[in-house]
């Protein structure tokens, strides 16, 4: 494959175009020739099942070709399917991979039981929210769980395109690569490469919050939410057999008076409602529909839970700085933007102040955290960050929410937010136009002019040149 | 056998048409009636309240004093189910696809006895329970807030319709969706705290505090549908639903009477000592410590309403940060709760202080072993005034609070007004105790100048404003509200264009306790979708109170 010529003098950040999903390389000019950087690698198909373009293959053979195979530094922010899935699907060309360093959230560490179990937890709470979802009749949320559910296991109700699962890509990148992972959280001295640390880089690690009992505490609350409502709270699963009275008791609605099914008897105006027939399958209807409303609450617990995982980091080069947020969410965005240990402070009453408030007055790239979605970015954030700066934003349209809920990603207003203040390029905005591989840009804009730097499209990537 | 010479049976009196062939009795000088008496009128009333038999607090605590409650119920006439007027009890399980047999409560056995005896494994007592709580919540709350409760819409009103589900489905969970309850069940953990049997069954629909919250959930959506969602409108939700099952235990005389004696009057105690009395390691059940009931919402259902650990927490240890620093709604709830319960137990402090000088006085010993009955007797009266007034305030509190976005300490300003109108001179000192359990809370308005009474007071309106005219209102008063909000487009601020959404006129009526009728009408006017005013008027269609939405609300979400 075609390989790119490497910056001498400046810093590049290239966002591959894969769909839903992040793939970041960084190439910055070292003692010894360029140094690499990759941040995630996933995909997922989203409740459309647009999410997926089936290029990421493309992408990771192309990357592999233009770094050698020789990476200074892998990082992989969380464990969801649209930043990891990559590893497992592109396994033969990882393992081919010589890595220095990998970085990894604290949650993903191996050395603390608690840790470890409660990631079981999560994972067994997924497939149970799966099956309960399942159980029901299909709807326009049960898609949405399902997505959600499929992002967090990276198993597919449906076979999908591509293979690989999250547990066989945290498995490579653990064990597969020839080198530990370290796991951070906020606080902790990140140790980079020497490679980049001659390189002139620097690393700061932002989130997730350190797991402290308190913060592990409140998420265990918060699996307490989850579990609630797939009754799978308190260790076990539901039976789904469970029969609560003697068969005796079991009858048809024709033992109830017409009366009781008054709700959905037919009205017209200045008449009393018709209750001459049961409308009980109206009222089974009703039942049915309440209930994966609840569970879709469940599933977006579960997603934020796993999206606050996620290892934040803020590079510095030559006085430029970089923010990487994964996807995080509210609680992990709070505690570095309004100072550790109050992490819970609501963000839209607070002004920003101290480190926080810095770090955003002084960036001059963003990743947009979690493909642009609601919630992700707090106002109180883009308030802060200083103008003309460059975010990159890495989202397939169409592939999670609705405008008509505001839950659209990415989100619209967000988005026209950071417009204001940046040179904003999304990766559903490239072509890809590889060798069997053709995916038009389903969002059409010319990519913008940044007041530092350029922007350069490639063949299936964007980069930035700062 | 009537003996002849004996004087007629008069059954009823005698009515004109009686004296048909009468002669006058020569000894009393009254007619002589001939032919029996025809019934006149209709058959007897049908009676005021049914007698229904509930767990206070749960199956688990069996037979425990005051666990098996008869609630007195308004009386109506049910089909099976039970259906009545307002209340319909469907039992559908969704997980088994099946309807469950419904219970007849007008069946004659069912009814002579007050009800079915306490059940777990029967259908038929869990629908009269969830029946029963659900009529008897919503009685308290129409009491509280003086009027019947309907659905409103900016369309206009309807009678609200409760549907209950009291097994909907096999699942820890319990929630309302619209005006329907549905509560489920699921088998306990193996490692189930408490008295519950590892692996076994519980049913949600046997709390009366997960039945009561449900209620208010179904009723605060019912009377105030302009509330949207957001952290400080589910907090103020959450904390309501709690309160509301939290205080009718303060009324369950059996249980009361029972704490007051086992905590010798210090009713906010956590623990009780064992009925045995307290030792300083047990040796037998009737010697162990337990839970205070009326502190906590039952523990195994605790889970079901995302409550794990009930309020005492909460209430030990007032933090001025802690509510500021918590953003998970549940979190924040107990910490109002804690704070009105803080309030309603200085109250207690304060008003039965004198009871105990006397019975000390009288040689009497409160850390002794039980208090003598009439002083008990006394106390839970104290308890039950104390505890309904509180339940009152936080209801009416609710008619007094903006639109679209209540911040708690809006809704703190609610409830001093609402307690305001109802008594002036506060002469419990009500007001007073609740500002201050808020604010060592860290609960303060921002909206207000001062931290005091007058301060927290939502300020009178302005003479300026147009009266509303109460002589001939329609029932839900739309076009009059109509026409007052086109002569106050100065006074709500609006654009001479702007179509605002108004919510139908609802009315508290309520009797002070000087013994005054109080009549007030409140509507909720939007003038745009997240900003508006609450309007308070007064009997003659005056304005009393214009509450706008706090100015920060509109920017209440973190994110986009």
């Amino acid at each position: 494959m075609a390989k790119s010529s490497p910056p001498s003098k400046n810093l590049r950040v290239r966002m591959y175009r894969v769909g839903f999903g992040d793939f970041f390389l960084i190439t910055l000019p070292g003692v010894k020739g360029p140094q690499h950087i990759v941040i995630d690698c996933g995909v997922t198909r989203g409740k459309t099942g647009k999410g997926d373009i089936a290029t990421i293959k493309t992408a990771v053979r192309h990357m592999a070709a233009e770094t050698d195979s020789k990476l200074s530094l892998l990082i992989v922010t969380h464990r969801h399917q649209d930043h990891i899935i990559g590893f497992s699907r592109c396994a033969p060309e990882f393992s081919k991979f010589k890595v220095d360093a990998i970085w990894m959230p604290y949650w993903e560490t191996e050395y603390a039981p608690k840790v470890t179990a409660f990631q079981e937890d999560l994972e067994n709470l997924a497939l149970s929210l799966r099956a309960a979802a399942l159980a029901g009749d299909r709807d326009e949320n049960t898609d949405d769980i399902l997505a959600i559910v499929e992002n967090a296991t990276g198993v597919s109700v449906t076979e999908g395109p591509g293979g690989g699962t999250n547990k066989k890509s945290l498995d490579l990148v653990k064990n597969g690569l020839g080198v530990k992972p370290e796991y951070y959280a906020k606080g902790e001295q990140a140790k980079l490469p020497s490679s980049l640390a001659k390189a002139g880089l620097k690393a700061t690690i932002l989130g997730p919050p350190p797991a402290d009992e308190i913060d592990f505490l409140k998420l265990m609350d918060l699996k307490k939410g989850v579990g609630q409502y797939v009754a799978a709270a308190a260790g076990g699963r539901s039976s789904g057999k469970l029969m609560p009275f003697a068969r005796d008791f079991v009858v048809d609605a024709s033992s109830y008076p017409a009366t009781a099914f008054r709700e959905w008897a037919p009205r017209s105006p200045g008449r009393l409602p018709d209750i001459s027939t049961r409308h009980s399958r109206a009222l089974e209807e009703a039942v049915r529909k309440a209930t994966p409303a609840a569970l879709f609450m469940a599933a977006k617990k579960l997603d934020a839970m796993l999206n606050n995982q996620s290892l934040v980091v803020l590079f510095e080069w030559k006085g430029k700085k970089l923010l990487f947020a994964g996807d995080a969410q509210g609680g992990n965005w709070e505690y570095w933007l309004f100072g550790g240990g109050t992490a819970t402070k609501d963000p839209s009453t607070l002004k920003l102040s101290g480190p926080g408030k810095a770090i955003l007055e002084s960036i001059d790239f963003y990743k947009v955290g979690h493909h642009g979605s609601t919630n992700a970015t707090p106002i109180a954030a883009v308030d802060g960050m200083r103008k003309d700066f460059v975010a990159m934003c890495s989202v397939e349209a169409d592939t999670f929410g609705s405008v008509s809920n505001k839950s659209e990603v990415p989100r619209i207003p967000l988005l026209e937010a950071l417009e204001k203040k940046s040179a904003l390029v999304r990766s559903d905005q490239i072509a890809v136009k590889a060798a069997n591989v053709n995916v038009p840009a389903t969002w059409k804009s010319s990519l913008p002019k940044p007041k530092k730097g350029r922007f350069v499209a490639g063949s299936c990537y964007v980069d930035y040149l700062l | 056998m009537v003996n002849q010479d004996d004087p007629p049976i008069f059954t009823v009196a005698p009515t004109a048409d009686g004296d048909e062939g009468s002669d006058l009795d020569p000894d009393l000088n009254l007619p002589v009636f001939q032919s029996p008496p025809k019934p006149i009128g209709a058959p007897s009333p049908p009676p005021l309240f049914r007698t229904l038999k509930v767990y206070a607090f749960g199956p688990s605590r069996g037979k425990a004093r005051g666990n098996i409650q008869s609630l007195a119920v308004p009386y109506e006439k049910l089909a099976p189910g039970p259906v009545g007027e307002r209340i319909a009890v469907v039992d559908y399980d969704l997980s088994r696809k099946c309807f469950y047999d419904p219970v007849d409560l007008d069946d004659l056995h069912i009814a002579i006895n007050g009800g079915l005896d306490p059940s777990e494994s029967d259908p038929h007592f869990h629908q009269q329970m969830a029946y029963a709580v659900v009529s008897e919540s919503l009685r308290r709350i129409e009491l509280a807030l003086g009027r019947t409760v309907r659905q409103r819409s900016p369309a206009g009103t309807k009678s609200l319709k409760i549907l209950v589900h009291p097994h909907f489905a096999e699942t820890t969970n319990a929630f309302t969706s619209e005006s329907h309850i549905n509560c489920g069940y699921f088998r306990a953990a193996t490692n189930a705290p408490g008295r519950v049997l590892p692996g076994q069954t519980v049913f949600t629909c046997l709390s009366q505090d997960v039945v009561g919250h449900m209620v208010t959930h179904v009723v605060l959506n019912a009377v105030r549908p302009d509330l949207g969602r957001s952290l400080d409108n589910w907090t103020l939700l959450e904390a309501l639903s709690d309160l509301t099952p939290l205080l009718f235990h303060f009324t369950n005389r059996e249980i009361v009477f029972d704490t007051i004696q086992r905590t010798a009057g210090v009713i906010y105690r956590s623990q009780l000592s064992g009925s045995a009395g307290s030792v300083s390691q047990a040796r037998i059940v009737a010697e162990l410590e337990s839970d205070n009931p009326l502190l906590a919402l039952s523990g195994e259902f605790g889970e079901a309403i995302g409550r794990v650990g009930g309020i005492r927490n909460a209430l030990l240890a007032p933090d001025s940060a802690a509510f500021e620093a918590e953003r998970e709604h549940h979190a924040r709830a107990a910490i109002v709760v804690a704070a009105v319960f803080d309030a309603m137990f200085s109250i207690y402090e304060q008003r039965t202080a004198d009871l105990f000088r006397i019975y000390r006085a009288g040689g009497g010993r409160i850390d002794g072993p039980d208090l003598p009955e009439p002083l008990a007797g006394r106390l839970c009266d104290e308890v039950a005034a104390i505890a309904t007034r509180f339940f009152t305030m936080c209801w009416r509190g609710v008619d007094h609070c903006p639109p679209v976005e209540v911040p708690v300490s809006d809704f703190l300003r609610g409830c001093i007004t609402a307690d305001y109108e109802y008594e002036k001179e506060d002469r419990w000192g009500v007001r007073d105790a609740l500002m201050q359990a808020f604010r060592v809370r860290g609960i303060t308005p921002k909206s207000a100048a001062f931290f005091s009474e007058e301060a927290l007071r939502w300020p009178i309106a302005a003479a300026d404003w147009p009266v509303l005219n109460p002589e001939r209102l329609t029932d839900d008063a739309l076009p009059e509200l109509q026409a007052f909000v086109d002569a106050s487009k100065e006074q709500l601020g609006l654009g001479r264009r702007a179509r605002p959404t108004i919510y139908p006129l609802q009315t508290a009526s309520f009797t002070s306790p000087n013994d005054l009728p109080q009549v007030s009408l409140s509507t909720q006017i939007l003038t745009t979708p997240r900003t508006g005013m609450t309007v308070i008027f007064d009997a003659a269609g005056r304005v009393r109170h214009a509450i706008p939405t706090s100015k920060d609300a509109a920017r209440k979400e973190p994110g986009f």
